[in-house]
């Protein structure tokens, strides 16, 4: 192990919660984003989507990993066993995938706030998740680029292109306030300099997607809404999900893979 | 036993089916692009395949998770197709070799195949050539 001194008790139920709302955005997104895979626009879309999904699952694994050597249990269990009312995700995550220009605005959204979390997170004064942070950083840009590109085109394409696109934006841009709300305990973490505060994510992610947006003729709309996430409360869509995702999980805990 | 319920995969296969009813028209079929993958600075670019796109940036961005989602790159490039220039099949007779071409070869010079270098990569095996 390296030379990380060890956390207070308080501290580390605080970094317990923290990576937990990560892993679990993680997941949730992971498994939407995948549940395009043999449906995408065309083939090569499909390939590169479905890619996307995966990365976003083994960022999870990245995070659950970091909670084994927090005495959180294994990656599989966490993931697999817990129920909808335990998991941190965000409900911006959950929501069912939706047409094409809703997967790729969520996407690209989350992927924004998650690169702009991840620059903080790089400097965590925790040296586990400073290495973790420095290793999942190169992935987002590739996810950055692969969205601003697809939402380009379609908001300067046709009349039919960028309404979905703005209706898209409509509904995601509000519930992408539920990934900056605050775990419980944060301002520990945040005062011994081991996460960036969420408040100041939110505000450089807004300073970076707004005008990406707005230059594009779409509206950016205020307010804020779908919170509770990170408190376990979820819409009905997180149990269903995780019902199909966990079904052969839970039907034989001891399967090997 | 369990009853096996996998809702949004069967879910899936009814929209895929609903899709595939009506096919889009030929003509948004999009420009084809060649793919040119470098996996390290100072090697050539290697031809790996094609992609799809209705332009170069689009074509980089599905080029890199299509060919370089496993294994290492430094560099794309994308051509559009039609900007490649090809001989013909019927000519492919071309390209046969007449009589012994051997001496274009290093191997084909007899000093060469004596040599130590040629008994080292053979495992000493090519005695008398």
């Amino acid at each position: 192990m390296s030379a990380t001194p060890p956390l207070d008790d308080a501290v580390k139920a605080a970094l317990v919660d923290y990576i937990l709302a990560l892993a679990d955005d993680e997941t949730v997104i992971g498994h939407r984003e995948s549940e395009w895979t043999g449906l995408g626009p065309i083939l090569e879309e499909d390939i590169a989507f479905s890619s996307i999904a995966q990365d976003e699952l083994g960022h999870a694994l990245t995070y659950y990993t970091l909670l084994e050597g927090l005495g959180q249990g294994n990656p599989d269990d966490l993931a697999f066993l817990r129920p909808a009312d335990d998991y941190r995700s965000a409900q911006l995550c959950e929501l069912p995938r939706g047409d094409y220009a809703f997967s790729l605005v969520r996407g690209y959204l989350y992927d924004l706030a998650e690169a702009v979390r991840l620059e903080g997170l790089a400097a965590s004064t925790y040296a586990p998740l400073a290495a973790a942070a420095q290793k999942l950083r190169p992935e987002e840009k590739y996810h950055l680029m692969h969205g601003r590109t697809w939402i380009q085109r379609l908001a300067l394409g046709s009349e039919e292109a960028h309404g979905h696109i703005q209706a898209a934006l409509n509904e995601v841009y509000p519930a992408a306030a539920g990934l900056f709300e605050p775990t419980q305990g944060e301002e520990l973490l945040v005062a011994a300099g081991i996460v960036p505060a969420s408040a100041d994510v939110r505000v450089r992610w807004e300073s970076l997607a707004a005008p990406f947006l707005a230059d594009l003729g779409l509206s950016v709309p205020r307010g804020t809404s779908d919170l509770g996430g990170r408190y376990k409360q979820h819409t009905e869509h997180l149990p269903q999900m995780l019902e199909a995702m966990q079904a052969l999980r839970r039907e034989d805990p001891t399967a090997v893979w | 036993m369990k009853e096996w319920q996998f809702n949004p995969y069967h879910q899936r296969i009814d929209e895929a089916m609903e899709t595939t009813q009506t096919p889009p028209p030929a003509d948004t079929e999009w420009e084809l692009w060649e793919v040119f993958q470098q996996v390290r600075r100072g090697e050539h670019h290697q031809h790996v395949g094609a992609v799809h796109a209705p332009d170069p940036e689009m074509a980089l961005v599905l080029a890199k998770e299509n060919f370089v989602r496993r294994g290492q790159a430094v560099n794309l490039w994308v051509v559009p197709s039609s900007c490649i220039y090809a001989t013909s099949y019927e000519d492919s007779d071309i390209f046969q070799q007449g009589s012994d071409k051997s001496y274009r070869e290093v191997w084909g010079y007899r000093g060469f195949r004596q040599s130590r270098v040629a008994k080292i990569k053979d495992g000493g095996k090519d005695g008398e050539g």
